[in-house]
């Protein structure tokens, strides 16, 4: 290909006779004056409270009173010291999750964050190389987390506290549990929309006042978006996917970045996820959430332990600790989601605690029929919406 | 150093083993990954090891056939490609004419803003772009609101994403018509005018059909590079459902469950619009030819613009204000801001909104210094090895009488063609199958853009190559030196401060580079493009605008940096 002269940079000859000379002394400048305000000030971050733990050499990991490890396990993983969490969860959330596992446990975390489907990829093509660097998985979606199921890649491990669960947040053999469970309502902005007018079920929003200026996520992003269309369709049927989509909604890559499209005032109001509305809110941004009337949807985030772990001990330890009372304390302040633990506390928008879980009147999908139609259906909401692919 | 003699079949082996090395280097880059995106296109499973092998199927082809949005995709794409390329070429034109050919004041400014915008990666254009112009709170809509004009900007269309491409790709379009016009002998268009040519006959008669080649190559050049271009169709294509080609490729791979090889099959449809364009545009450059740059030395003539003079000086500083300023201006309000709501335009000075949490903030943030560490590796490293790899490709090229050296060649500037997309896929199927651990290391990832950037390393440096006279090197030979000693002690010593700028160059792609890495990243090996790309879909806006920001200043401190260390060293190198 002889004739394809495609230069990017001048080369010197060129150069030279343009005599170019930039004069920009600025950025430097600006680089310097960053630097310095890093060095001069702290920085933020969700506080996740202290706890009272117990990790006497040759002994069990207690934590406020609770065994979380016997002394054979705890020591076992300490002897490995770390392990590698593949997860799907809000990183901030998830990050300050591992720290405080750390902080309690002296074993490191290292996180691998992607969006669930990206994680399954990833997750099945390392596990068919016989490769997979997961010790722990944290994913949405029960259609994708069968999906992993299927391949044999997870491992069974009960948990010393699994009485503590209903029957729907664990797996009978161990192999996932509900670590998370993530609710979907309606966030408005507060500076668009006054108290009094925000949306209140699920027939407020195909009021005409919210036409073109409603955000909600696409639902094939993952359990999130899915648990909303699954819900809609069984509960008012196919016609409020039609009366939605007649409301011209900005259709989002995901639900993460809902809330805060709706807090810069790019929507007056989205279909939303609790816990990232709050997470925003208490850092500033003016937003309210609310729990519809006639129901909210919950995502459950699973977590499972893998059965080729490199380090199977420290990722039992994980998922001891993270069903806990003190990881589902833990869980619940750094992503202000709602967590199955019945004695754990609720999460808080402004300092103020949400309802209890039970009375904002969840709604969970049936496992089975959510693994069976979740191809097809959001196909069908594709269309409807018409959003591609 | 084995002496020229020996048997035939040593000798023989001689010839042959330097391009065939080169060669299965090159096949491993470049084909074996394009060739497992064919592979994976035609299967109904992907090809995953461990997984049952699929059948042979066109299922996919028929799919994108039949696939409305897929069509859409193609025709958006194109539409953006034509649009951005044709505002591309008319600034970028105009940006060259005026700071080689004409007397505009402020020269260096103008030469200065037809190229700085290069130095901003078009991810952080798009980002901070959807912070102007997003059609509700986007900041240009609260300014036009304030000022009562009833006008909506909305850049999450068609015509946005035409006017984001169109102001950073820009830049190349400068390139190659600057250096066309300021080579151009100044001898015909003086000839014309002393027949009685008028300026403006004597530009449209003369001066632009000699740039024709330039014009022609920049124009294709930059329309290849904004189809494939995913970053600003991604963050600005997809709030509005405005469906292009590469975001389509991505949401198939990421979509849950995900298409794989719907995604192959679609990246080797985008590759071969490229491919169709480039050879079109080799033939079309092939059949004439065009040589306006002789051994004479000259000095291109400047053009009196008369009372246009400062037209042309508003037109550059215009548009730096808009290519970078307005940018700028939006980062650091996102950064700085404690919320981002904006309710009048008077929250733009309210400077009790402010704070420098998010910048402070990054210290913190381990996901930033782990990225800024990678992108460092992997930038330097693809520069040493693109750098190692293309002197050797390239000399061997012009420099040596190798059979099968053309084929270097092609293989070399075959990537033009390759959507870095597709380059991504290409890497992960093959490393994911081929028993070498590759996949995960920040290696995988300087392999991808080295295979992404080369066509740019290798013309940066045989360019080079082919400026030094083969006379140079045959004399040494003459007088006794091995061809490797000629080459070491003649040859690299003159083209030495080609090849440090083309390192750079490569330096300053892959620490751009998003599109390329965003298929093979893992936790621990992502680079700074990553975890920005990151922050916006995870909706930190004002995690994202800081990082923009000293993202940026780092890319333009380096650029202004190591320009200026080339400037003097080239400078020195060429006395002797």
């Amino acid at each position: 290909m002889p004739s394809l002269r495609m230069q990017v940079w001048p080369n010197r000859a060129k150069e030279r006779s343009m005599s170019y000379r930039p004069k920009a002394r600025t950025p430097l400048a600006i680089l310097a004056a960053l630097a310095l305000l890093a060095s001069a000030c702290g920085g933020g971050g969700a506080e996740v409270p202290e706890a009272d733990v117990e990790a006497e050499e040759g002994g069990p990991l207690v934590i406020e009173d609770e065994e979380v490890a016997d002394a054979e396990l705890f020591a076992a993983a300490q002897e490995e010291g770390s392990l590698v969490v593949y997860s799907g969860f809000p990183e901030t959330a998830e990050l300050a999750i591992q720290q405080a596992f750390t902080d309690d446990t002296g074993i490191g975390v290292e996180n691998v964050r992607a969006p669930t489907g990206q994680l399954v990829e990833r997750i099945l093509s390392e596990a068919g190389a016989g490769e997979l660097g997961a010790d722990a998985i944290r994913i949405s979606d029960i259609a994708l987390v069968t999906s992993v199921d299927e391949e044999g890649i997870y491992a069974e491990h009960m948990i010393p506290n699994a009485d503590v669960y209903d029957d729907q947040f664990k797996h009978p053999e161990g192999r996932w549990y509900a670590s998370v469970t993530p609710t979907m309502g309606f966030s408005y902005n507060t500076e668009l929309v006054s108290e009094e007018d925000a949306p209140q079920s699920w027939e407020d929003m195909l009021n005409p006042e919210w036409q073109g200026n409603l955000c909600l996520g696409q639902a094939g992003a993952g359990g999130s978006t899915f648990s909303l269309a699954y819900f809609q369709r069984k509960e008012f049927g196919i016609e409020y996917w039609e009366q939605l989509a007649a409301q011209e909604p900005s259709i989002l890559s995901s639900t993460a970045t809902v809330a805060e499209e709706n807090a810069r005032g790019e929507c007056a109001v989205g279909i939303n996820h609790q816990g990232t509305t709050a997470l925003l809110a208490n850092d500033g941004a003016p937003l309210q959430f609310v729990f519809p009337e006639d129901g909210s949807t919950v995502w459950p985030h699973y977590l499972s332990a893998t059965a080729e772990a490199p380090n199977p001990n420290a990722a039992k330890l994980f998922l001891n600790w993270s069903m806990s009372l003190r990881g589902q304390t833990v869980t619940t302040t750094a992503a202000t989601d709602y967590v199955p633990h019945p004695e754990a506390p609720t999460p808080q928008l402004n300092d103020i605690s949400f309802p209890e879980f039970d009375e904002i009147d969840p709604y969970f999908a049936d496992n089975d029929e959510w693994v069976e139609v979740r191809a097809d259906w959001v196909e069908e909401w594709y269309s409807l919406f018409g959003y591609t692919p | 150093m084995l002496m020229p003699t020996g048997t035939a079949a040593t000798r023989r082996l001689r010839r042959w083993l330097p391009v065939s090395l080169l060669l299965i280097f090159l096949t491993f880059l470049v084909i074996v990954p394009v060739g497992m995106l064919v592979y994976a296109s035609f299967l109904d499973a992907p090809p995953r090891p461990g997984s049952p092998r699929g059948t042979f199927t066109l299922e996919h082809f028929r799919a994108l056939y039949t696939s409305r949005s897929n069509l859409l995709a193609i025709r958006n794409s194109l539409l953006i490609g034509l649009g951005g390329t044709a505002m591309a070429m008319f600034i970028g034109t105009l940006l060259a004419w005026l700071g080689t050919r004409t007397d505009v004041p402020g020269r260096s400014m103008v030469q200065f803003a037809g190229i700085v915008p290069l130095f901003m990666s078009s991810l952080v254009g798009a980002l901070a772009w959807s912070l102007v112009g997003s059609p509700r709170a986007g900041y240009a809509n609260t300014v036009l609101e304030a000022l009562g004009i009833p006008l909506t900007v909305n850049i999450y269309s068609v015509g946005g994403m035409v006017f984001v491409f169109g102001l950073y790709y820009a830049p190349y379009a400068y390139l190659f018509v600057a250096s066309a016009l300021s080579l151009m002998n100044p001898e015909l268009e003086e000839a014309a005018e002393v027949h009685g040519g008028s300026i403006a006959r004597v530009m449209r008669r003369i001066t632009f059909p000699l740039v024709v080649p330039a014009t022609m190559g920049a124009f294709i050049l930059t329309f290849v590079l904004i189809i494939e271009n995913f970053p600003v169709v991604q963050v600005l294509g997809s709030p509005g459902g405005v469906e292009t080609m590469p975001a389509y490729i991505f949401r198939l791979m990421i979509s849950a469950p995900s298409r794989p090889n719907e995604a192959s099959a679609a990246g080797l449809l985008l590759m071969l619009i490229m491919v169709v364009l480039v050879t079109f545009q080799a033939r079309l450059l092939a059949k004439r030819e065009y040589v306006t740059v002789t051994g004479k030395g000259f000095r291109p003539r400047r053009i009196k613009l008369g009372r246009w003079r400062w037209a042309g000086f508003a037109f550059a500083l215009g548009y730096l204000v808009v290519a970078v300023g307005v940018p700028f201006f939006a980062l650091t309000q996102a950064a700085l801001r404690r919320s981002q709501f904006i309710s009048g335009i008077g929250d733009f000075v309210d400077l009790s909104a402010f704070s420098f949490r998010s910048i402070t903030s990054l210290v913190d943030y381990p996901p930033f210094s782990l990225g800024l560490r990678n992108t460092i590796i992997v930038g330097a490293l693809t520069a040493v090895f693109g750098g190692a790899l293309h002197l050797l490709t390239a000399y061997t090229v012009y420099r040596t009488n190798a059979p099968g050296r053309k084929v270097l060649e092609y293989v070399a500037m075959l990537p033009v063609t390759v959507p870095a997309l597709v380059i991504g896929l290409g890497f992960l199927w093959t490393w994911l199958n081929v028993p070498i651990p590759l996949y995960g290391t920040l290696l995988i990832l300087v392999l991808a853009y080295t295979a992404r950037f080369m066509p740019q390393g290798y013309r940066g440096i045989s360019s080079t190559i082919l400026q030094v006279h083969k006379d140079l090197e045959e004399s040494a030979q003459v007088s006794g030196a091995s061809r490797a000693r000629a080459a070491v002690t003649v040859v690299v010593p003159l083209i030495r401060s080609g090849i440090f700028s083309t390192m750079l160059l490569l330096f300053i792609l892959s620490m751009r580079e998003l599109s390329a890495s965003i298929f093979l990243f893992t936790s621990d090996t992502r680079v700074l493009p990553i975890v920005l790309y990151d922050q916006w879909t995870s909706g930190s806006y004002s995690r994202m605008a800081a990082i923009s920001l000293l993202y940026s200043a780092l890319l333009c401190v380096l650029t202004v940096a190591g320009r200026k260390y080339l400037g003097e060293s080239g400078a020195s190198a060429k006395t002797p």
